[in-house]
């Protein structure tokens, strides 16, 4: 009876141990920022578990690990040799961290507020520094506004409705509808708020009325053609889809897939769900006859490359432009979700008392993965045009010539 | 001098495995019950987010072999389904994701019985390996117009999922020797899973393991001398 019991004993004991450690993982936004390795911590594990592009992008991030932790701890060890404080090494810091981003795909991932007190930018976008190097990207996006508010109206529309501006989470929000020619309806629009401030701002009413009122399936005795020009449009509520072109379609359109991530490995993935534009109570589609373009730039991004993307899988569309930004990752439809595992978060915390702490820096980056509808990636490099028509230069948009709304008439006139 | 001792030995030993082959039985039969399975791991820099445990089944072939009145081995094909569900609180409590795994495995274990009459106790402890065959996931995370649900087979990614599984294993039997009828019996065993699921991909992975109560009732019946 003894020696049975030793045997139990003994297999009792075996049955524990032999297992790594399971670590405590630390949120980015809760390391305390008291050395450069603090900062170089707190940022690559954010990254690591708050990235959702690792699955597509080049960038090897344990290689960025093995490179850069001992150039921030090497700051750590100059700046005690000084006897001063960390702070002469930021402009290294600021370096390293754009060295270290410069090819992630995520078209909207930007570093900002970075907390350097040398007078340096203290934001850098990786994105628009790759398309800075494009000698035809037009890298003075602030033309757009007066052009789209005051030039497009007056030289190529007739009974042109121009809102007045709102302001949404940081993005303008403006409308411009009109005729052209007659027999085209036009609408422009700088931001995907349309739902959110239709029948609450009056003069974004009477434009969009004015559109939507003639956007009707019984419009083809007046209108050939459709224009949606979403040009300089940086995104925003992908809910507008179906308050745009819900009205035409009689199905549910798929147009896409989204993920997300589930958890804190950087291949943790939820499945791909598909993303459609659901129809109206009552929707009726276009007649056959009528087509539809949707101008696009570089400087559309976000929402409007699904745009985009949504209206091309429309009958009778084309997509006249250039090349759009290459953001097409959604955000969730809040920013301040940080109890999930991907998108935006903070470097670090600075300070010890509550009411002076705040981040080392903000780190803006997507939370879903998109792809298109037949699989292809437009992340990174953006949604190429059916029609390639590079941008005017001020100087033509401002005296009347605007090649991409001239290409897009002469395709909706053949 | 030693040369006899060690041939006393090995004649002593000859004839207690000659004793024991006299008594040595096959059993075969069948069970099945319940699990409880959870995933060990941590998340916790992700607030509102637990990882919980699934309540499933499992079946199985157990087969042994009686080497004396009171040690058994037993082997036990089986199929185990290890669930666990990924939930989050307050206000985000209507996210979440149910992964529903199927395993094979394979248990080996020693047998020590402790028998009454025609009660028996066995206290049980061994090794298991197991494949993960296939896997489902449910839930409903957030999407830029909201939350979006899903249910669909997991997708296996040669990079990521370790799907072979290895760990120790102890239990506890308690049989009914019914003679022709069989023995019926009930038992628990506790799975100790010593693998990650996850292929060492990246720097600072967190492991996952799955940690399994298997409960079960059966039947084994006597196989003739083979």
């Amino acid at each position: 009876m003894n020696r049975r019991m030793l045997y139990a004993i003994i297999l009792a004991l075996t049955v524990c141990g032999c297992r790594k450690t399971i670590p405590v993982p630390v949120a980015p936004d809760n390391y305390p920022i008291t050395s450069f390795s603090a900062v170089f911590e707190s940022y690559w594990n954010g990254m690591n578990e708050r990235y959702v592009f690792w699955d597509w992008d080049s960038t090897n991030w344990d290689s960025i690990y093995r490179q850069y932790k001992p150039l921030f701890s090497r700051l750590d060890s100059e700046a005690k040799s000084y006897s001063i404080s960390w702070i002469p090494g930021e402009d290294t810091v600021l370096l390293y961290l754009e060295a270290m981003t410069a090819n992630l795909i995520d078209g909207h991932y930007a570093i900002q507020s970075l907390d350097i007190r040398n007078g340096a930018d203290t934001s850098f976008r990786p994105s628009y520094l790759r398309k800075s190097n494009d000698s035809f990207f037009v890298a003075n996006p602030q033309i757009f506004t007066p052009y789209f508010r005051n030039v497009l109206p007056s030289d190529h529309l007739n009974q042109a409705h121009v809102s007045d501006s709102a302001f949404y989470q940081g993005d303008t929000v403006f409308a411009v509808s009109g005729t052209i020619g007659g027999h085209i309806l036009y609408l422009y629009f700088k931001s995907f708020h349309l739902q959110r401030f239709y029948n609450v701002d009056d003069s974004l009413n009477a434009t969009l009325k004015f559109f939507f009122d003639r956007f009707t399936a019984d419009s083809a005795q007046t209108y050939d053609g459709i224009i949606f020009d979403v040009r300089d449009n940086y995104g925003g509520e992908i809910q507008d889809f179906d308050f745009i072109l819900g009205s035409i379609v009689q199905d549910q359109v798929p147009y896409g897939y989204v993920r997300t991530k589930n958890g804190n490995g950087r291949l943790d993935y939820s499945p791909w769900t598909t993303v459609v534009i659901n129809p109206a109570k009552g929707a009726k589609p276009l007649a056959p006859s009528q087509k539809i373009v949707v101008l696009a730039d570089d400087w559309s991004q976000s929402a409007a490359e699904q745009f985009t993307m949504a209206v091309k899988r429309l009958p009778n569309s084309k997509f006249i432009g250039t090349t759009t930004w290459g953001a097409t990752g959604p955000f969730f439809g809040s920013d301040d979700l940080t109890d999930l595992f991907s998108g935006p978060f903070n470097i670090g915390v600075m300070g010890t008392s509550e009411a002076t702490t705040k981040p080392y820096g903000i780190v803006k980056t997507s939370s879903c993965m998109f792809k298109y509808i037949n699989d292809s990636i437009y992340e990174g490099r953006g949604f190429p045009p059916d029609i390639m028509v590079r941008a005017s230069d001020s100087a033509a948009l401002f005296s009347g010539v605007d090649s991409a709304l001239q290409t897009a008439i002469n395709f909706l006139k053949q | 001098m030693r040369m006899p001792r060690v041939i006393s030995m090995l004649g002593s030993l000859a004839l207690a495995m000659y004793g024991l082959s006299a008594q040595a039985q096959w059993q075969i039969g069948l069970e099945g019950g319940p699990d409880i399975n959870a995933l060990k791991t941590n998340i916790s820099n992700v607030a509102m987010t637990n990882y919980i445990s699934v309540v499933s089944y499992n079946f199985g072939i157990p087969v042994q072999y009686k080497i004396c009145n009171f040690l058994s081995v037993e082997a036990d094909p089986s199929f185990v389904r290890k669930n666990y569900k990924l939930q989050w609180e307050g206000s985000l409590s209507d996210l979440y994701q149910t992964n529903k795994n199927g395993y094979i495995q394979l248990p080996l274990q020693g047998n020590l019985l402790f028998t009454n009459h025609r009660f028996e106790l066995s206290l049980q402890g061994g090794a298991f390996a197991a494949y993960w065959r296939f896997g489902k996931v449910k839930g409903r995370l957030p999407d830029p117009t909201g939350t979006y649900s899903y249910d669909s087979a997991y997708v296996f990614r040669s990079s990521r999922d370790q799907r072979w599984d290895f760990g120790w294993l102890a239990g506890a039997r308690l049989a009914y020797d019914a003679g022709k009828a069989g023995q019926w019996f009930i038992e628990g065993h506790y799975c100790f899973s010593l693998i990650d699921q996850q292929k060492n991909y990246e720097i600072g992975l967190i492991p996952q393991y799955n940690q399994t109560w298997i409960f079960s009732a059966g039947a084994l019946f006597k196989l003739p001398h083979l």
